[in-house]
């Protein structure tokens, strides 16, 4: 019987997950991107009348912010699935875009305090954003601490897609933050529409554009790794119970030598 | 002031860019030992359903 007859829970296991068309159009489109949106960055756009030159640090950390926000999105609408269909394909989607969400957040926070730094003089303040951002970065580092203590697989699931979705519910506030409370972090420029130069909103769109591409990439990429662990765990299981079945078969034959 | 500004914003994209790439290095690279992993334990059940009595 060859390799490719085995399956578990009515799949293919060990199917390789082959990079196709998509996979070379993404790549192909980032690699052609980033160095328009880095020349955009750093060539194209004007200087701001106040912050001078560091300003364009905004363009990335803007795109990551938004980027992040979609991650833990993803992780809503993947729990969600989860819960209704039992799909342990959506719980493997969500806990990717949630570790890519803590990843962009994390970047998020970087960049806000070197910003701040440059332009503030300190490198962290408890602003409403700041902290909301903050806040929100803990929610989703404890959803992925949460499944590392969970040795109930299904158990494990059900309790991190509920976390993953009351988890989102920080998301709305961080957005409004600096409209709810007194804040020093600037406001939204591009959705109020006002505050940018056709020349620095065009690279804000390209720049976003690039990371989006960067973020589907790297999604897919930590989506496929959780299908490969998943996969080698059944597999794992399947040796276990293999195992058991012919210690199970070697007692009664054992006991019938013996009499 | 301007060469200051300037430093701050090659940290930021720095640690954008690296931090980035390398998860991204980080995670494709783990895809190949776990694929690895699971072959060889494919390879491993196959042995054993072929020596099995049938």
């Amino acid at each position: 019987m060859g390799l490719a007859g085995l399956t578990l829970h009515g799949r293919q296991i060990g199917r390789p997950a082959v990079f196709g068309w998509r996979g070379l159009i993404a790549y192909t489109t980032l690699l052609g991107l980033m160095p328009v949106a880095l020349y955009m960055i750093f060539l194209f756009a004007p200087p701001e009348q106040r912050q001078g030159e560091v300003y364009r640090i905004l363009y990335g950390h803007v795109s990551v912010a938004w980027l992040a926000f979609l991650a833990f999105g993803i992780v809503v609408i993947g729990s969600v699935m989860h819960l209704w269909r039992r799909d342990s394909r959506w719980d493997s989607a969500a806990v990717a875009a949630a570790e890519i969400g803590v990843l962009f957040t994390t970047l998020t926070l970087a960049t806000g305090t070197i910003w701040g730094r440059s332009v503030w003089g300190v490198w962290w303040t408890w602003d409403p954003r700041l902290t909301t951002t903050l806040v929100l970065w803990f929610i989703y580092v404890a959803y992925l601490v949460l499944r590392m203590y969970i040795d109930d697989v299904t158990l494990r699931r059900r309790v991190a897609a509920i976390f993953g979705i009351f988890g989102f519910v920080d998301v709305p506030i961080v957005w409004f933050s600096v409209q709810w409370w007194r804040s020093l972090h600037p406001v939204q420029t591009i959705t109020d529409g006002e505050g940018l130069s056709p020349k620095m909103l065009a690279t804000m769109l390209i720049t976003l554009a690039a990371f989006t591409i960067f973020f589907l990439v790297v999604l897919r990429q930590r989506y496929l790794l959780e299908r490969a662990s998943e996969e080698s765990a059944d597999l794992h299981a399947m040796v276990r119970n293999r195992i058991d079945d012919e210690r199970q078969a070697a007692i009664p034959s054992a006991t019938g030598a013996k009499t | 002031m301007i060469a200051e500004e300037l430093v701050f914003l090659m940290i930021g994209y720095g640690v954008i860019w690296v931090v980035l790439f390398g998860y991204l290095v980080y995670v494709t690279g783990r895809i190949h030992s776990v694929r690895d992993a699971v072959n060889d334990l494919r390879h491993e059940l196959n042995a054993d359903r072929d020596q099995a009595p049938s």
